[in-house]
């Protein structure tokens, strides 16, 4: 059987996949499946006839690109035949905005008055006694701050009996703590200074202490009345102390009485449309249809 | 007296949707006068813009009524309709039933309309349909839901309840200290 | 020695008692008097001394005590005789008893004295009688001879009034009738019939008093004869009696009394928002109920015969066809005949009949402001306004009093104020006791106050409007009269305009010592006896302008509420001199070239009364009046 007319007929119907006319070679980023085609566009044929021009244009580079996917390397698997696309090489702008600067802390403003520049430490250290690497801090540490001093030599003046290994251990929760306390304000202050105007945070300003006191404030304020209606009656039958706090009603905002009677109107519409549009009845909208044959009238 | 939240309207219309449905638009947009829905404890009135701004002038405390009361919300956020808005509901009414004159006093003795006592009732209302009952004369004598469709009702007994009575007339009388 | 005393008794011989009585009727005058009412308790009776003051008191005390109270005598002597033992003596005196009994039936005594009801009646009957004439001339009661034949006189006098009864119907026109003398208490005691009887032989004879008048009896004599039983027969009290017998001439004040018996018709009003009148009728014939039109003056009443259901609750009524309204009601409505898209006031407007009415007349444009003092009334009164389709209504609750501060400029205003209802005691027969002089003042001052702050709620530069409408269910002229009055006076802005009801009394302008504006004959009032409605007061207003004129300092000479204190008949006329002499000033040219005197002017300034009234401009207050003519 003689399939030669068919499959001419068919071919036919199809472009050839082979695109001409390219003075400039078309460039490829196929990591981001993307080509991008150099060639000046011809004006007089845009002008004549746009949609067509175009058309034609981008279906001859998508035809590129596609024999260029075809060239890749292929693997086969469940989901069928896919093509090993390489790394993109073009860069895309950000997607999201860059993130603010981070509220500074008090050190880190002293450290730039000062021009302090934060000196590197290796995280391990060699420990002579046992002959190894351990890291400075944390656990397994080195000496943990002299905790693990195998004599201490007791301080002139001091009691003899005293533990100096327990005096040192309190030493350093002191300072733990020290700088936990520290953290939590800096943290605080930060809280703070990114709810301030964005002028000042971008100015560098500290925040105001003031400010940073009375929300602390706010926010203890609001346990406390929390945790006073925290009760079965809702803090109703509690034994009330006087000067206490007091929970403020939710106050109700409602629109004036006197407004504007058109917009309140087209509320009521919209409202209207949403109940009864639900129950799907009056798919014709009477009022409507009525009021445009009347105007074409 | 304020207008109603959006909350209220919502509650307010698919109450009343049910009796009247879509025409709640000529309620809202009237060719003749603006008129509004205000709520006065609790209650709704319907009344025209020129009166409301009006009753602006009377202190809360001594506004006892505007306009025509459409009904209540109840504590629980629900509303209520009161025959007071019969006026209107009768007026736009879809679903209708028309009750013999021996079934009158009954009905406007509070109780539910039953088979014996119905004298017409509007072709195709569906089951728990809102009606507006009608006197064999067209005088509207209340409100109420019906408890079948209308195909259904010819198979019933004459002792079966037809539609449940949700509001009449006679509560002019029998309610006047709780209605206001 | 006679003495009463009280306690638990041993029941005493008739003979003890007997020979006790004798023995005490002669020894009357040094007898002493214990008498003590109440059953329980042992009361110590106290001593009264031989005069015949006393003597007569206690005779009182034993007349009224034989019918309910026990009183007890004991006799000093026989204390002594039978110490310690009390003596049950009923009802007992000394020498009448003894006088009028002891010689005739032993048992008649006894009898009385014990409980045999009827011959008690009897004999206190009689008592009564002799007691009541006696106690008029206080002279010597001891005296049993003059006893006796005051007996027989007033005996004679009651066998005469039954004789006179009996001739009532053929008695002639020209008979004189015979004041039944200035015994008050034997008044009292006659039954109804009498008093009625009385009363129409005294009304006859006033009616004709120059020809029928008894000898040198004033009129007045017959009239305080007639308020009194008047007073008896309706059951008014005096002070509302004389105030409303006042109002009508003599053989009228009657009907009224009459017709204050009768209840009114029902009336129903037409609810034009819903129905028509002659649909409502049809629909309620279809009820049985038999009912015709209220007469020509109404276009939407009705008023009812009889009906086989209640007339208040048929579904008519529910479905606000109709609202059940006294033919009164719509009188003040008509007067005030809003127009549509007009603004109205309704200041005292619960249970609502008047203010539906106004609704129905506006056809539902505009609006009502239906306003009530009374905050559980304001119930009943928006169930009728949603009752009956009203949808322009707003109900609010303030003493009337605060309106103009609430919200004014209204086109019209209708007051049908509080009053003491002397025009519905058909309905409210409270009314005939429960009035006193004090009410009547609050009510008026209060009817005051509101008619200023009506006339204030008005804007007068209303195109259609500017009117005021007062009304009340009342017919005593210092509701009335009196009140619209006032606001003339107060309000020089505001004129009596034609209430445009063709029918009612005209307004007095002159009433006892009193004396009103001209204007006020525009004025309409209601009776019950000539209208067959309640009676009622209609006034309307038109306000002028909305500046209050001020009145200048010169004119200020009496105080302002002295014009309404009651004056005597001396000031009175003074005053109306003065009056007139304003009146007739009004040109002050005229007023500046003629010193007159008021009492030889008098037809002109009549004349010229009558003049401005005709061309309706209303009475305005001269603005500067010189002291020379406001003194003259």
């Amino acid at each position: 059987m003689d399939v030669s007319g068919v499959l001419e007929a068919h071919k036919q119907k199809f472009k050839s996949i082979a695109v001409e006319g390219k003075l400039i070679p078309v460039q490829y980023d196929l990591g981001l499946l993307a080509a991008f085609d150099e060639n000046p566009v011809d004006t007089a044929e845009l002008n004549r006839n746009k949609d067509e021009y175009l058309q034609a244009l981008s279906r001859d580079n998508a035809q590129l690109l596609f024999n260029e996917i075809f060239q890749l390397q292929t693997i086969s698997d469940d989901n069928g035949v896919m093509a090993m696309l390489p790394t993109p090489t073009t860069l895309l702008p950000r997607e999201k905005p860059l993130p603010k600067p981070k509220p500074e802390t008090r050190w880190e403003k002293f450290a730039k008055a000062k021009g302090i520049v934060n000196r590197k430490k290796e995280r391990m250290v060699y420990d002579d006694a046992s002959g190894e690497y351990k890291p400075r801090w944390g656990y397994k540490a080195i000496n943990d701050d002299g905790t693990k001093d195998w004599i201490i030599e007791v301080p002139a003046g001091a009691n003899p009996m005293e533990d100096q290994y327990g005096a040192r251990r309190e030493a350093k929760k002191e300072r733990i703590d020290k700088n936990d306390k520290r953290r939590q304000r800096n943290m605080e202050e930060a809280a703070v200074a990114t709810k301030m105007d964005q002028k000042a945070v971008n100015k560098g300003d500290r925040p105001n202490m003031d400010n940073v006191r009375s929300m602390k404030r706010r926010e203890i304020e609001n346990q406390i009345l929390i945790s006073k209606s925290s009760t079965a009656s809702a803090g109703k039958f509690d034994a009330s102390i006087k000067g206490d706090l007091k929970p403020k009603g939710i106050k109700r905002q409602f629109e004036s009485t006197i407004t504007d009677m058109s917009k309140e109107k087209a509320g009521n519409m919209s409202i209207l449309d949403r109940v009864v549009g639900k129950n799907g009845e009056d798919l014709v909208n009477v009022r409507k249809a009525i009021k445009s044959t009347k105007s074409r009238h | 007296m304020r207008p109603l939240t959006e909350v209220e309207t919502k509650t307010f219309f698919e109450k009343l949707a049910k009796y009247i449905g879509r025409n709640i638009t000529h309620l809202i947009d009237r060719g003749d006068d603006t008129y509004c829905f205000r709520l006065h404890r609790d209650r709704v009135y319907y009344v025209s813009e020129s009166v409301m701004r009006k009753a602006t002038s009377v202190g809360r405390d001594q506004l006892i009524s505007l306009g025509i009361c459409f009904g209540k919300f109840t504590k629980t956020g629900k509303f209520r309709m009161h025959v007071t808005c019969l006026d209107y509901i009768a007026q736009y009414a879809k679903h209708k039933v028309w009750i013999k004159p021996n079934g009158e006093m009954p009905f406007l003795y509070g109780n539910h309309v039953v088979k014996a006592h119905i004298g017409r009732v509007t072709e195709d209302t569906p089951e728990h349909q809102g009606v507006i009952v009608y006197s064999m004369t067209d005088v509207p004598l209340g409100f109420g839901v019906t408890a079948r469709s209308t195909s259904d009702t010819r198979k019933m007994e004459p002792t079966a309840i037809v539609v449940f009575h949700q509001a009449d007339i006679g509560e002019y009388l029998r309610q006047e200290d709780t209605l206001f | 020695m006679v003495s009463a005393k009280k306690g638990a008794a041993k029941p005493a011989s008739p003979q003890k008692n007997n020979k006790r009585k004798v023995a005490s009727s002669k020894d009357v005058t040094s007898k002493k008097v214990k008498v003590a009412a109440g059953k329980g308790n042992k009361k110590a009776a106290k001593p009264s001394s031989d005069d015949s003051e006393e003597d007569d008191e206690s005779w009182a005390y034993g007349a009224m005590s034989g019918s309910d109270s026990e009183v007890e005598e004991q006799d000093d002597e026989f204390v002594s005789a039978e110490e310690g033992s009390d003596i049950e003596v009923g009802a007992l005196d000394d020498d009448f008893l003894g006088d009028e009994f002891a010689g005739s039936d032993e048992e008649g005594k006894t009898a009385m004295f014990g409980s045999d009801d009827e011959q008690e009646g009897e004999g206190e009957e009689d008592e009564e009688d002799i007691f009541a004439s006696d106690s008029e001339e206080s002279d010597d009661d001891d005296d049993m001879e003059a006893k006796s034949r005051k007996l027989d006189a007033a005996k004679l006098a009651e066998a005469e009034e039954a004789e006179a009864e009996l001739q009532t119907n053929i008695m002639l026109e020209n008979d004189k009738y015979v004041l039944p003398g200035d015994d008050h208490e034997i008044l009292q005691s006659t039954d109804l019939q009498v008093v009625q009887a009385r009363i129409q032989e005294i009304v006859r004879v006033l009616n004709n008093f120059r020809e029928m008048r008894e000898g040198n009896r004033s009129r007045n004599d017959y009239i305080s004869q007639l308020l009194k039983d008047l007073c008896l027969y309706y059951g008014y009290n005096d002070y509302l009696m004389e105030k409303l017998f006042y109002i009508f001439p003599v053989s009228e004040a009657i009907e009224f009394f009459e017709a204050n018996e009768v209840p009114r018709p029902i009336t129903i009003r037409t609810n034009t928002l819903k129905t028509r009148r002659r649909e409502l009728a049809q629909s309620l014939i279809n009820r049985g109920v038999n009912l015709d039109p209220v007469g020509k003056w109404s276009k939407v009443g009705l008023q009812v015969f009889d009906s086989p259901v209640p007339i208040g609750a048929t579904p008519e009524y529910l479905a606000g066809h109709y609202m059940l309204q006294a033919a009164s009601s719509f009188l003040p409505v008509m007067a005030l005949a809003p127009q549509e898209h007009e603004r109205v006031l309704d200041m005292a407007s619960a249970p609502g009949g008047k203010s539906t009415y106004i609704a129905a007349l506006l056809k539902n444009t505009g609006m009502v402001f239906a306003n009530d003092a009374n905050k559980d009334r304001t119930k009943s009164l928006v169930a009728n306004i949603h009752r009956l389709g009203v949808k322009n209504a707003v109900v609010c609750n303030y003493d009337g009093r605060e309106f103009p501060g609430v919200i004014g400029g209204f086109d019209r205003v209708l007051l049908d104020a509080p009053c003491s209802g002397t025009g519905v005691i058909s309905k409210d027969a409270s009314v005939k006791t429960n009035k006193s002089e004090q009410d009547f003042q609050m009510l008026s001052q209060l009817q005051k106050q509101l008619i200023l702050a009506a006339i204030d709620s008005v804007d007068a530069s209303s195109k259609t409007g500017g009117y005021i409408v007062y009304s009340t269910c009342s017919v005593t002229v210092d509701e009335n009269e009196d009140v619209v009055n006032y606001a003339l006076k107060k309000r020089p802005n505001v004129k009596l305009v034609s209430t445009g009801l063709d029918f009612g009394k005209e307004g007095f302008t002159r009433f006892r010592e009193k004396v009103f504006h001209p204007s006020i004959s525009l004025t309409r009032r209601y009776y019950p006896h000539m209208h067959n409605m309640d009676g009622f007061y209609v006034a309307k207003f038109k306000k002028v302008s909305n500046k209050i004129p001020k009145k200048n300092e010169d004119t200020a000479d009496p105080d302002e509420e002295e014009e309404f204190t009651p004056i005597t008949e001396d000031s009175g006329k003074r005053s109306r001199g003065a009056k007139k002499a304003k009146a007739a000033a009004e040109k002050p040219e005229e007023a500046e070239k003629i010193s007159f005197n008021a009492d030889e002017d008098e037809e002109l300034i009549r004349a010229s009364q009558a003049k401005l009234l005709q061309t309706q401009k209303g009475i305005k207050l001269r603005p500067k009046k010189t002291a020379a003519s406001s003194k003259d």
